[in-house]
C-alpha cells in the first residue's frame, strides 16, 4: 500500500477514542451507528494495517469496548474480542468486554465459550474454564463437542487441540477475507505445534526422556521435517515439554 | 376543526412544494438504496449495519423535517406577514396552531412513509441476496413498530417546534431551542444510566437535583426509540409501548395547549 | 347597528424601560352601514394600528373596538368582514385558485359554493386565465387583485382596507376607486386608510382624521386637505 495512504489510514484508525459515557451521550439515538463505526475501525486495525504495539493493542481493546458499549446487543464486537483480543495480549480487557456481553446476550453460546477459552488457555484456570464451557454447552446452537472439551480440560497436552478446535469453529463463520486469513494463519501455527508436540510425546515414549532439541525429532526419523512457523519464527521446545515459537505467534 | 384542517392542507402543500423538501427526500432515498453497499464496508453483520443505516437515516430525515422545516414554515408566515391574511379571518388562534401542527405532521409522516417503503424494499433486497453463511432473522413487524413510534416522536418534535414558534418570529431561535430540547430528550435515559453507575457516585447532589428536574420537564424521547429492539429482535412489552404512546400524546397535547395559550396573546405588528 | 364602533380606544408601545408612546389615544368614532369611510392621517398617525386592532392582529390597552357589535377580540366578529392588508405576502407555492379556496374555507363556506365563488371572483378581478398558476409567478398588480378577491370571497358586509392605493400606478388606483364605488352600490360598507387626501375626498362619504393617535376631525370629506394642514400646524406648535 502506498506509504502516504498507509500513514493516513493509520492516523484515522488509531485516532484518539472518546470515553464510552460521553460517546453514548453524544451519539444519542445514533448509538447503533456509532457502534458500527468503532467496530469498523477496530476491524481495519486488526487487518494488519497497523503493527501490534502496546499502545496499538490498548487502542484496539478500547475500540472494541466502545463498540460493545454503544450497542451492547451487537454480537460482532464480542466475537472480535473473543477471537482476537487475547492473542494481542489484552486478556483482562477481553474478559471485561465479554462479561458485559453475558448480561446482554445470554443466549449466545460463543460468549461464555470465549471466556472459558481465555481462562483455560491464557490463565490456566481449568476450574473457571470448565464453569464457562459448561454454561456455553447448554445454550442453543452450541457445538456438540463442548462437553468433550470440558472433559479434556484435565488431559495434559489438551490445550493446543482445544485451541485448534476453537479456531476451526471461528473460521467456519467469519466472512471478512483478511480476518479469515489471520485466523487460518494462527490455525496453521497451532496445527504445526500440535504436530510437533505429538512427535515429542512419541520420542519420550520411545526413549523415556524429552528431546533436548526439536531437530532430534528429524534426526531420529520421528518426523520428516519441522514444519515452518507461519509467523516467521523458529519452533522450540520449552523445559516443560511444550512446543512454542520465537515469534510468539504475532 | 374544519378550519384547522384547511390550514393543515395549505401547510402540507407549502411544505411539499419547497425545493429543499424534495432534495432531502431524494438524498434519503439514495441513502436507503445504497445502505447495503455501505454496510458491505463493515466486517460485521451486513444486514445489521444496513438496518442501522436505514433506521438512522429515517430518524435524520424526520428530524430535518420536524425541526428545521416546521420552524422555517411557521417563521416564514410570521416574518413575511402571510399570517395577516389568516388570523384576520373568523378563525380562532388555537385553530391556526392546531392546523399548522397537523399540516406539519402530515408532511413529516408523508416523507417518512416514502422513506420507510424505500428502506424496507432495500433491506428486503439485501436480505434476499445476502452472502452470509447464516442469514440473520429480520424482525419485520418490529421494524414497522419502530417506524410507527418514530413517527410519534417526530410529531412530538413538530409540537416542540410549533411551541417555540408560538412566541418567537425568528426561525433560527425556534430551531435552536427545538434542537436543544431534542438533544436533551434523546439523552435523558443515557444520563440517568450514567448517574446510576459508579461514575454517578462522584457527581454533586445539586447537579443530580438539576438533572431530576430536567428529567421531569423534558420529554424522554428514548422511550419512543425502538431501533435497537427492531435490529436485534428484542422482546417488547405491549403495555410499555401503550404507556409510551400515551406519554407522547399527552406531551403533544400539553405543548399545543401552551402554544395556543401563548399564541392567543401574541400581537402581530 | 354600526359596522365599526371605537370607544375610547388606547394603544401604547413601550419606549425603553419607563416611557411609553401612544399609537392610539382615546379614539372614538363609529362607521355606519353602507357608507364609504376614509381614515386619514400622516405616516405613523396610528391608522394601521387601529385597523390591526379591528382585525384582531393586535390588542387595545384600554377601551373597546367592535365589529357589528361584537368585540374585535372574538373571531366571530370577523365573519362578515373582508380585509385587505397593506403590502401582503401570500403563500407563494399555492395557485390563485387554491389560495382563494383556502380563504373561502376559513370563512366556513360550503365546498360547492366556495368553488363557484372562487372562479367568479377570479373572473371579476381579471385573473381567470392565471388561476392555476402558482403565486410566486404573479406580478405585484396581480397579487393585489387576488388579495382583494380573497377579501370578497365570503361576500362580506364590511370591507376594511389598509392603504389600498399604496404603490399603485394611476390605472391601478382608478381600478380600486371603481371597485370601492361598486361595493357601495351593492350596499356594502368600505373602511379604508390612506395618506393620499385627494383619493379620500373623491370617494368617501365621511372621513376621520388622526394625527399622533388622536382624532382631530370627523365628518364630511369636503376641504379635508385644508383641515389636515391646519391640524398638522396645530400639532406642530404644541
Amino acid at each position: 500500500m502506498h506509504s502516504l495512504l498507509k500513514w493516513e489510514l493509520k492516523n484515522w484508525v488509531t485516532s484518539p477514542l472518546p470515553r464510552p459515557e460521553p460517546a453514548l451521550f453524544l451519539s444519542g439515538e445514533f448509538a447503533l451507528l456509532g457502534s458500527d463505526y468503532f467496530l469498523i475501525k477496530a476491524a481495519v486495525f486488526y487487518s494488519s494495517i497497523v503493527t501490534s504495539s502496546p499502545n496499538g493493542t490498548l487502542w484496539f481493546s478500547k475500540a472494541l469496548y466502545l463498540a460493545s458499549y454503544l450497542d451492547p446487543y451487537y454480537f460482532e464486537p464480542y466475537w472480535m474480542t473473543g477471537v482476537a483480543l487475547p492473542w494481542e495480549g489484552r486478556v483482562e480487557e477481553a474478559k471485561v468486554v465479554l462479561k458485559r456481553g453475558l448480561k446482554y446476550l445470554p443466549q449466545k453460546w460463543q460468549i461464555p465459550f470465549y471466556i472459558g477459552f481465555i481462562n483455560f488457555y491464557f490463565e490456566h484456570d481449568n476450574k473457571e474454564a470448565a464453569h464457562y464451557f459448561s454454561i456455553a454447552s447448554k445454550l442453543p446452537g452450541a457445538p456438540s463437542y463442548l462437553p468433550l472439551l470440558v472433559a479434556r480440560l484435565s488431559i495434559k497436552g489438551g490445550e493446543t487441540r482445544i485451541a485448534i478446535a476453537f479456531l476451526q469453529e471461528q473460521i467456519k463463520t467469519v466472512r471478512d477475507e483478511k480476518l479469515k486469513r489471520q485466523l487460518e494463519k494462527r490455525l496453521k501455527a497451532f496445527q504445526a505445534i500440535d504436530f510437533l508436540e505429538r512427535a515429542v510425546r512419541k520420542y519420550k515414549q520411545i526413549y523415556g526422556y524429552l528431546p533436548s532439541d526439536l531437530n532430534l525429532l528429524v534426526t531420529k526419523n520421528i518426523i520428516s521435517a519441522i514444519p515452518p512457523d507461519p509467523y516467521g519464527g523458529q519452533f522450540y521446545l520449552t523445559p516443560e515439554g511444550k512446543v512454542w515459537s520465537t515469534s510468539n505467534l504475532r | 376543526m374544519g378550519k384547522a384542517i384547511s390550514i393543515a392542507k395549505v401547510t402540507f402543500k407549502e411544505g411539499i412544494r419547497e425545493r429543499i423538501f424534495l432534495g432531502v427526500l431524494i438524498f434519503s432515498g439514495l441513502l436507503f438504496l445504497s445502505s447495503g453497499l455501505l454496510a458491505d464496508l463493515s466486517i460485521g453483520n451486513i444486514l445489521k449495519v444496513t438496518q442501522d443505516i436505514g433506521l438512522s437515516g429515517l430518524s435524520l430525515l424526520g428530524l430535518f423535517i420536524a425541526l428545521f422545516l416546521s420552524t422555517h414554515l411557521i417563521a416564514k408566515d410570521l416574518d413575511k406577514k402571510t399570517i395577516y391574511l389568516v388570523v384576520s379571518k373568523p378563525i380562532a388562534r388555537w385553530q391556526y396552531i392546531l392546523g399548522k401542527f397537523l399540516g406539519l405532521c402530515f408532511l413529516t409522516t408523508f416523507a417518512l412513509v416514502l422513506g420507510f417503503i424505500v428502506f424496507i424494499c432495500a433491506l428486503f433486497y439485501f436480505w434476499k441476496t445476502s452472502h452470509l453463511i447464516q442469514v440473520p432473522h429480520i424482525a419485520w413487524f418490529k421494524h414497522l413498530l419502530a417506524f410507527i413510534f418514530l413517527n410519534l416522536k417526530m410529531c412530538l418534535l413538530v409540537a416542540i417546534g410549533v411551541f417555540f414558534s408560538s412566541f418567537t418570529s425568528s426561525a433560527l431561535v425556534a430551531f435552536f431551542f427545538s434542537l436543544l430540547t431534542y438533544f436533551i430528550g434523546a439523552n435523558l435515559q443515557n444520563v440517568k444510566m450514567i448517574l446510576a453507575s459508579k461514575i454517578g457516585e462522584n457527581i454533586s447532589p445539586i447537579l443530580k437535583i438539576v438533572f431530576d428536574f430536567t428529567y421531569w420537564l423534558f420529554p424522554n424521547l428514548s422511550v419512543l426509540d425502538l431501533k435497537q429492539a427492531a435490529v436485534h429482535d428484542l422482546p417488547l412489552n405491549s403495555s410499555h409501548l401503550g404507556v409510551s404512546g400515551l406519554y407522547c400524546l399527552t406531551y403533544i397535547f400539553a405543548l399545543l395547549f401552551l402554544a395556543s395559550f401563548i399564541f392567543d396573546k401574541r400581537e402581530f405588528n | 347597528m354600526d359596522c365599526i364602533t371605537l370607544n375610547h380606544l388606547y394603544k401604547t408601545y413601550k419606549k425603553g424601560l419607563r416611557h411609553k408612546i401612544y399609537a392610539v389615544k382615546n379614539l372614538s368614532f363609529s362607521v355606519e352601514q353602507g357608507e364609504i369611510f376614509g381614515f386619514v392621517g400622516p405616516n405613523g398617525a396610528g391608522k394601521s394600528t387601529t385597523i390591526k386592532i379591528l382585525m384582531g392582529l393586535i390588542f387595545a390597552d384600554k377601551g373597546g373596538a367592535k365589529l357589528f357589535g361584537i368585540p374585535c377580540t372574538h373571531s366571530e366578529a370577523r365573519a362578515k368582514v373582508g380585509f385587505v392588508p397593506e403590502q401582503p405576502v401570500l403563500y407563494e407555492h399555492l395557485s390563485g385558485e387554491e389560495f382563494l379556496y383556502f380563504a373561502g374555507e376559513l370563512y366556513g363556506l360550503p365546498k360547492k359554493e366556495n368553488k363557484k365563488r372562487v372562479w367568479e371572483l377570479l373572473e371579476r378581478v381579471g385573473l381567470k386565465e392565471t388561476g392555476k398558476r402558482r403565486l410566486r409567478y404573479y406580478s405585484k398588480g396581480m397579487l393585489q387583485r387576488l388579495v382583494i378577491a380573497q377579501a370578497l370571497i365570503a361576500d362580506p358586509a364590511l370591507i376594511i382596507m389598509d392603504e389600498p392605493f399604496s404603490g399603485l400606478d394611476p390605472v391601478g388606483r382608478m381600478e380600486i376607486m371603481n371597485l370601492i364605488k361598486s361595493l357601495k352600490k351593492q350596499g356594502k360598507t368600505v373602511f379604508f386608510s390612506s395618506h393620499i387626501l385627494h383619493d379620500v375626498e373623491t370617494v368617501c362619504d365621511r372621513v376621520a382624521l388622526i394625527i399622533k393617535g388622536e382624532l382631530k376631525y370627523l365628518g364630511r370629506p369636503d376641504n379635508i386637505e385644508e383641515t389636515f394642514r391646519k391640524e398638522l400646524q396645530k400639532w406642530a406648535r404644541r
